[in-house]
């Protein structure tokens, strides 16, 4: 998988599960805008394509990691992102299942994000604008949809 | 909080006890509908949807170990014996 050639916006995604990886798309199709979703099953494959990335190639506006996932768990994809100084200023958010307070300590430790899994239509409503919160100024602009009520 | 305090409030409460409080153990699909299960201090939630994660059609207590089975099965460890790639 190679980033977006055209210049758009691309979020990374990754999680072993298939129902959220399907939903996060829904959510992001819905809310967001030149904005393109990269989904990975695992955090191993997420990471490989992310250390793969060379200078001149775009960077991520956000990064978006399930904590349990086989191979390579969310907190080891950041704590080998946070190593590299190409990724030191890219957005991560941590997305779980569970509110765990050891997860929510780590998440400070490294500066990353935290978000549970939304339970019903009120919650998951919120939850694109919640990570387009997390992105800069510039890129907010551009990927924010407003959607009709 | 108890069983019985948890099943007395508002469906949007509860889930607002399941997201601050609740522990994931697993997910059950069975007729085309998902079902997620969560423990709440010293009991379980499950919560079946209509649509994923969006439209709840049941909301079921339980404090019974038996009745997570179905669940703990599902749960793969098999990964844990694979080496790292």
């Amino acid at each position: 998988m190679t980033p977006p050639k055209t210049p758009t916006h691309y979020i990374i995604y990754a999680d072993d599960d298939r129902d959220d990886l399907d939903l996060m798309r829904e959510c992001f199709e819905k809310h967001a805008q030149n904005v393109e979703l990269l989904t990975f099953s695992n955090g191993f494959n997420a990471f490989t394509f992310l250390n793969s990335l060379s200078p001149t190639d775009p960077m991520p506006c956000l990064i978006i990691l399930d904590i349990n996932m086989p191979m390579m768990d969310g907190r080891d994809v950041v704590q080998r992102l946070r190593l590299r100084k190409n990724f030191e200023k890219i957005p991560i958010v941590l997305f779980t299942t569970s509110s765990q307070p050891q997860d929510k300590f780590f998440a400070r430790q490294f500066s990353v994000g935290f978000m549970t899994k939304p339970l019903n239509y009120r919650q998951m409503d919120m939850i694109a604008e919640s990570f387009i919160e997390y992105c800069s100024d510039d890129v907010r602009k551009e990927i924010r949809k407003k959607v009709e009520p | 909080m108890r069983l019985t305090e948890f099943e007395e409030l508002a469906e949007y409460a509860m889930l607002d006890v399941i997201k601050d409080q609740g522990v994931y153990i697993g997910k059950l699909k069975s007729k085309g509908k998902i079902s997620i299960l969560y423990q709440v201090e010293g009991f379980y939630v499950e919560l079946t949807y209509i649509k994923y994660r969006h439209s709840i059609k049941n909301i079921r207590c339980f404090d019974s170990v038996e009745k997570i089975d179905c669940y703990i099965k599902q749960v793969d460890l098999e990964f844990l014996n694979q080496p790292f790639q």
